[in-house]
């Protein structure tokens, strides 16, 4: 499965991981965060499939995903899901700041475990870094009904960036005390989640505090 | 292989063997063949039918599934029978051959297509006049005919991705004809069932296909597909639903020994169509022991088990009052029957039982709930009876519950707490009523109790793994510091084992945490007594005899105790809360060192922090336990730090109290802050951007200087001792680690910095706003002049942005702390700050702006004159790269970026309008920007798609129109813009939107403000602005005369209030008559 110029190093395993989640939730953004990629800030939509090489490195030795970037959007042509044919494993991704992507999660679930019965999958919940989400982790409730495991990520901080791998990487060996020895080397953070940040909203909250509140606002909203 | 296989699987292709170039002719000959009429669609089904290739088989059905999604309503009836029929045939066991399409190609016209032929044609297949005899039958020729079929062309078994897609296929024809054109469907395919298991498993796929794509509601549906939805049910259950659950047992009977794969499917079939049938059909006679038989036969497959247990959950979920459902759980015995099932040593299979269990007692307590809210149909003396019955259910389920509770794997513990939760929420809700522990039954004080020492023992860490967690961490620190010298390369530590076990306990304890408030909360003397016990019997003994589990448990339960406790319930007293933790304070706490039981010790002292404060005897012992080891100098870094952040806690509340020992507290730890800024300390950090979580020490150094209550020469003494010394490091960082032609600094110097600045913000919190008028001259002159170096590293280094970031958030707490006092800096530091000023630099900037126009008000106006026009430019370049409100790449970065920045921008403009400084806009050095201002504030107020900001903006226009309309006209024009533009535009045509949703609070919010416009306009321009409402606005919204003139006249003599009374119901009556124009 080696792709051209590369070589699967000897008694290395190596694993064909499908990425499927609604256009725009940042599955690009997540694969090229690992080695030399680039954080994305355009909007740039996968055409069909990208297949990157991600390497790992565990206590028992490296292994390898194949990471098949999948088309969020086309509903018509191409292959589709004929992409997840052979898949190990997979991770479903979707935006924590858009309703809709998760909403679609359940679609992308059934049309990736028809194709691909019993494997592992991991939702991942991406663009935490965000303030204003609009899915809050304790509305998310689809992994606990098939038996998923979630991770809320933020590829631009690098935020859990390994956890769906190393949780894949387990179940596909069988080894529950399986761990990454060494960190791939991942694009430096954009963002960091910190505390220095309220410091500033105080005081934007100060401000908007002295505004005059309007009289009664429910009154009409009881009517 | 041929070449259309050859160029499927090219197209295929990802592993490299196949070129670019090669796949793209590949591709683009597949596309071509879908509208070729030499190839489409004999040769995709040809090679659906007899390719050797899983990827072939599976493309040529993909594109066949494009055409019935898309082509299929247009294409000839003829066509779309012979390939339905095709595809069916071989779904049924065919081979496909039958059909029209069989020898010529072509559509012709079998009259007989889509009847009885897939049966006809199996041979000797016959229909199942009576599927339990039939299929047994199959049962016992099983062998010879599974293997007879699996050699011919037409059942060769295809791989599940394969079988899957023709699945979903019939579910989309089943979709489109069901019933009307294509009734059979379900009898042929049982009646198929006879040719193996092949056509039984392609069976089970085509129902759980059905329910996926259309039926069940777990999946977005569009109007289209629940209607259709709707249709098919009625039609099985009207047609066939007999038919197909007869097979399902015949298949059960069938397949139960040999293929228990099989028969689970068909499990998961029943468990998914349950929801919709009638119960009856398989809570009965017939399917229940089978059902029971298979889930509590240890000789079973676990899978089997677990899908029996599925389908019982299923039935016992199903929807129906509460007497119905009593009386179905008592007829089937469930909880008889499973009580033997607690021998589980299959995880799955646990996991399965464990939510059947959970699911039963679920369905009890949701009865007994309904019950006792009234919502029962069984009347009178029934509900009494069905209320004990579901009440004797609900004791014998609870102990498998408890049971399963304690289960050592925590996925399959947790699956009870959803369930136990609402137990104990319903008891709590009762006792909150008014009613009293002495209420609970004896039943329930003794569940209470047992659920109690359960959660006490699930929270409760290994042995083994908790030790481990220490060490290791202090391995991980040790790695962190020397990591920090090869730092650089963004990487960050992998976590270890031990981090990950933490964090799932973490998430694994915080519902056994709701549990145990709860409890709390029902029984608070058997709560605490329960605590009490668990903590003396570890407290003041000797490592060797307490596991450091143990002790680590009974902290957290006090810890959970103390939580949310009043002054009353601390008083010192026989048994009080207050008494067991100063029984803690007292005593020798095994296992102290441990990194977690040190910090729980420290929390538990916040927590507790009202307490001290009535005894102020305990303070010293707490205080010493915060500066020695077990605190601020513990070895482990995540301790100290910790640490830190609580002192600073106990410090806000303990500020009086603490004032005696202000000296020692000092002293001890001057140390420890000179370190945390230090140019060395901060260098060897991996990250040093990041902030040391020490810095909150200075915070509460601040706190105890800043107490109001010390003598000014005394906090000034103790403020120059501070931030002497860290001005002094700051300054030679300057001196000694940048060079002349170095404007950004090097990451390390940049931290360093970075930590002086927010050291001493952190220290000016505790100064409140008591220097703001100008009090205490010598003490605010200590933080000008820090104030000073600040913005001389500014100065020093401008192009470092994380280094801007922090000089802003100082100013925002400078302009906090000394008020006015500020004034004199701010030309400078303003000029410096717009240097090289990007898009998030800008956001930051504007924020700092907006605090000192609503802190100084007019004072500003000066400053403000000088800088609008500058700053409002670079916001429109910014923003005039668009901010697309919807499709796909809306949601990106920089969209969200220049969203925030639009919204800081509006809210500038209305803090300048709501201080009096609206006039900054007329100036000779602003006018140009006048008119982008005005206009991007009448479509915000109109347009916006945050109801917030258009509330910002339409507040923004009020001041303006209430500041320019009045007559001589001080802005040209500008009393026609509000009347025709604002008034016509936003206060009404955007209101009669579907868009302005009324039952939203923001909306009703923002309708007062368009009250308040209305008012505001009339008052200044009066006849002028009703005379266009009258004549122009209102008829153009087609709103009837006597409704207008009633307007007209309500916006003269009501007050705002009224008049947004009076907007509702004009929109309301108004909406329906736009004809969708403004919708």
């Amino acid at each position: 499965m080696a792709l051209p110029g590369q070589q699967v190093p000897e008694n290395c395993p190596s694993f064909k991981l499908i990425i499927v989640g609604d256009g725009g939730t940042g599955k690009t953004t997540f694969v090229k965060r690992h080695l030399t990629g680039e954080f994305e800030k355009r909007y740039e939509p996968t055409i069909g499939v990208e297949v990157h090489p991600l390497d790992f490195f565990t206590n028992r030795g490296q292994i390898r995903f194949y990471c098949w970037d999948t088309a969020g959007q086309e509903k018509f042509g191409g292959l589709r899901d004929g992409y997840y044919i052979h898949g190990n494993c997979a991770i479903i991704m979707f935006d924590v700041t858009s309703r809709l992507t998760y909403k679609n999660v359940p679609t992308w679930h059934r049309d990736l475990c028809r194709v691909c019965e019993n494997i592992p999958i991991v939702l991942c919940g991406n663009k935490v870094d965000v303030k204003n989400r609009q899915v809050k982790a304790k509305q998310v409730t689809f992994h606990r009904k098939k038996n998923l495991q979630y991770y809320e990520i933020s590829a631009k901080s690098n935020y859990n960036f390994e956890k769906p791998f190393l949780y894949l990487a387990r179940k596909l060996t069988g080894d529950p005390n399986l761990h990454f020895v060494e960190s791939p080397a991942l694009a430096p953070p954009e963002v960091t989640i910190d505390i220095e940040q309220q410091n500033k909203y105080e005081a934007e909250i100060a401000a908007a505090a002295a505004q005059p509140l309007p009289d009664d606002e429910d009154e009409l909203l009881d009517s | 292989m041929d070449d259309f296989e050859r160029a499927i699987l090219y197209a295929f292709d990802q592993s490299g063997a196949v070129s670019a170039e090669i796949r793209k002719q590949a591709t683009d000959f597949l596309v071509r063949a879908r509208t070729e009429p030499t190839i489409w669609p004999q040769v995709f089904l040809d090679h659906f039918r007899l390719s050797d290739y899983g990827e072939v088989q599976f493309w040529c059905l993909q594109s066949i599934e494009d055409w019935v999604r898309s082509g299929y309503a247009q294409a000839d009836r003829p066509l779309r029978e012979a390939i339905r029929f095709v595809l069916f045939s071989i779904a049924c066991g065919g081979d496909g051959t039958e059909g029209p399409l069989g020898a010529g190609g072509g559509a012709g016209g079998d009259p007989s297509v889509g009847g009885q032929q897939p049966g006809r044609a199996a041979s000797g297949g016959g229909l199942l006049s009576n599927p339990a005899t039939a299929a047994s039958a199959v049962a016992s020729t099983n062998a010879a005919v599974g293997t007879g079929f699996d050699s011919s062309a037409a059942l060769k078994p295809r791989p599940v991705f394969v079988r899957n897609k023709l699945a979903q296929i019939i579910a989309q024809f089943i979709f489109l004809e069901y019933p009307a054109n294509w009734p059979s469907v379900f009898l042929d395919l049982i009646s198929s069932l006879s040719r193996g298991p092949v056509v039984a498993d392609m069976f089970c796929r085509v129902l759980i296909t059905l329910d996926e794509e259309l039926i069940s509601i777990d999946y977005p549906r569009s109007a289209e597909e629940s209607a259709a939805s709707m249709r098919v049910k009625d039609a099985i259950r009207g047609m066939c639903v007999q038919q197909m659950v007869d097979a399902w047992y015949a298949l059960i009977v069938a397949y139960r020994a040999t293929l228990p794969e099989l028969v689970a499917s068909v499990l998961e079939v029943v468990q998914r169509y349950v929801v919709w049938i009638d119960i009856i059909l398989v809570a009965n006679e017939r399917f229940m022991p089978i059902i029971f038989g298979m889930l509590c036969s240890p000789e079973e497959t676990a899978r089997l088990r677990g899908a029996a247990a599925s389908v019982l959950l299923a039935i016992v979920m199903k929807r129906m009052d509460a007497a119905s459902k009593v009386a179905l759980l008592k007829r089937l015995e469930v909880v008889e029957i499973c009580s033997s099932l607690t021998d589980v040593k299959d995880a799955e299979f646990a996991l399965k039982v464990s939510g059947l269990f959970t699911g039963i007692a679920n369905e009890v307590l949701e009865c007994l709930k309904k019950m006792e809210s009234g919502e029962c149909s069984a009347g009178g003396d029934d509900v009494a009876v069905v209320g004990a019955l579901a009440g004797s259910m609900l004791d014998r389920v609870m102990p498998a519950v408890l049971f399963f509770m304690g289960n050592r794997d925590e996925e399959v513990s947790a699956t009870t707490f959803q369930f136990l939760s609402a137990y104990v929420s319903r008891i709590k809700r009762r006792c909150s009523g008014g009613g009293h522990v002495a209420d609970l039954t004896i039943k329930e004080r003794e569940h209470l109790d047992q659920i109690l020492s359960v959660v006490r023992n699930r929270m409760r860490y290994d042995d083994d793994v908790f030790m481990s967690l220490d060490e290791v961490n202090e391995r991980g620190a040790a790695m962190a510091a020397t990591a920090a010298a090869a730092a650089g390369g963004g990487g960050s530590l992998p976590p270890t084992l031990e981090d990950e076990e933490e964090q799932r306990m973490e998430e694994y304890r915080r519902d056994l945490y709701t549990i145990f408030r709860n409890i709390a909360k029902i029984s608070p003397d058997v709560t605490r007594e329960f605590v009490q016990s668990t903590l003396s019997s570890v407290l003041g003994k000797s490592n060797e005899m307490v596991p450091s589990a143990d002790v680590e448990v009974s902290l957290t339960l006090l810890y959970l105790l103390g939580e949310g406790a009043g002054e009353d319930v601390l008083k010192p007293g026989s048994g009080s809360m207050g008494d067991i933790f100063a029984a803690l304070l007292s005593a020798k706490v095994p296992w102290h060192g441990h990194r977690i039981i040190a910090l729980s010790y420290l929390e538990i002292i916040v927590r507790f922090v009202k307490f001290l404060q009535q005894q102020p005897q305990c303070i010293p012992a707490a205080l010493t336990a915060f500066l020695d080891e077990r605190g601020v100098r513990h070895p482990n870094p995540n301790v100290s730090s910790r640490a830190s952040y609580l002192f600073m806690r106990l410090v806000k509340v303990l500020r009086t109290q603490l004032k005696v020992y202000l000296d020692t507290i000092l002293q001890s730890l001057q140390g420890i802050l000179g370190t945390i800024t230090s140019f060395e300390c901060i260098s060897s950090k991996k990250d040093p951007s990041v902030m040391d979580e020490r810095l909150y020490l200075f915070e509460a150094v601040g706190l105890l200087i800043g107490t109001d209550d010390l003598p000014a020469d005394k906090q000034l003494k103790y403020l120059a001792a501070i931030v002497g010394p860290l001005c002094e490091q700051a300054k030679n960082i300057l001196v000694n680690q940048t060079s002349a032609d170095d404007n950004v600094g090097s990451p390390q110097t940049a931290g360093a910095l970075m930590h002086f600045i927010h050291a001493l913000g952190s220290i000016s919190k505790g100064f409140g706003e008591q220097l703001a008028g100008g009090a205490k001259q010598d003490v605010s002159a200590v933080l000008k002049q820090a104030l000073g170096e600040v913005l001389g590293i500014l100065q020093r280094l401008p192009r470092n942005k994380a280094l801007r970031s922090k000089v802003i958030s100082f100013l925002h707490r400078m302009v906090e702390c000394l008020g006015s006092g500020i004034s004199p800096v701010l030309p400078i530091a303003i000029q410096q700050l717009l240097v090289d000023c990007e898009s998030r630099d800008l956001f930051e900037f504007i924020q700092l702006m907006n605090q000192l126009v609503n802190k100084f008000k007019g004072a500003m106006m000066g400053i403000l004159n000088e800088v609008v026009r500058i700053v409002l430019g670079r916001v429109f370049e910014f923003l005039s790269e668009g901010i697309t409100s919807d499709g796909l790449a809306a949601n990106t970065e920089e969209v969200r970026e220049r969203r925030e920045l639009q919204r800081i921008y509006f809210t500038f403009l209305q803090s300048i309008t709501a201080n009096d400084l609206s006039s900054v806009f007329i100036t000779p050095q602003n006018s140009g920007c006048l008119n982008d201002v005005v206009s991007s504030l009448l479509q915000g107020a109109c347009d916006h798609a945050e109801v917030p900001v258009r509330k910002i903006c339409v507040q923004a226009l009020i001041r303006l129109a209430s500041e320019w309309c009045e007559q001589p006209e001080k802005v040209p024009g500008f009393r026609r813009f509000i009347i025709e533009k604002f008034v016509t535009e936003c206060c009404l045509y955007s209101t009669l939107r579907n868009t302005f949703d009324l039952r939203d609070a923001n909306t009703v919010s923002l309708l007062g403000e368009i009250a308040v416009a209305l008012k505001t306009v009339y008052l200044k321009c009066g006849d002028e602005f009703l005379v266009h409402m009258r004549s122009v606005a209102l008829p153009t919204v087609h709103c009837p005369d006597n409704m207008a003139d009633e307007y007209c006249q309500r916006l003269q003599n009501s007050d705002t209030r009224e008049l947004r009374s009076v907007l509702k119901t004009v929109i309301e009556k108004l909406r329906p008559l736009q004809n969708g124009s403004y919708g």
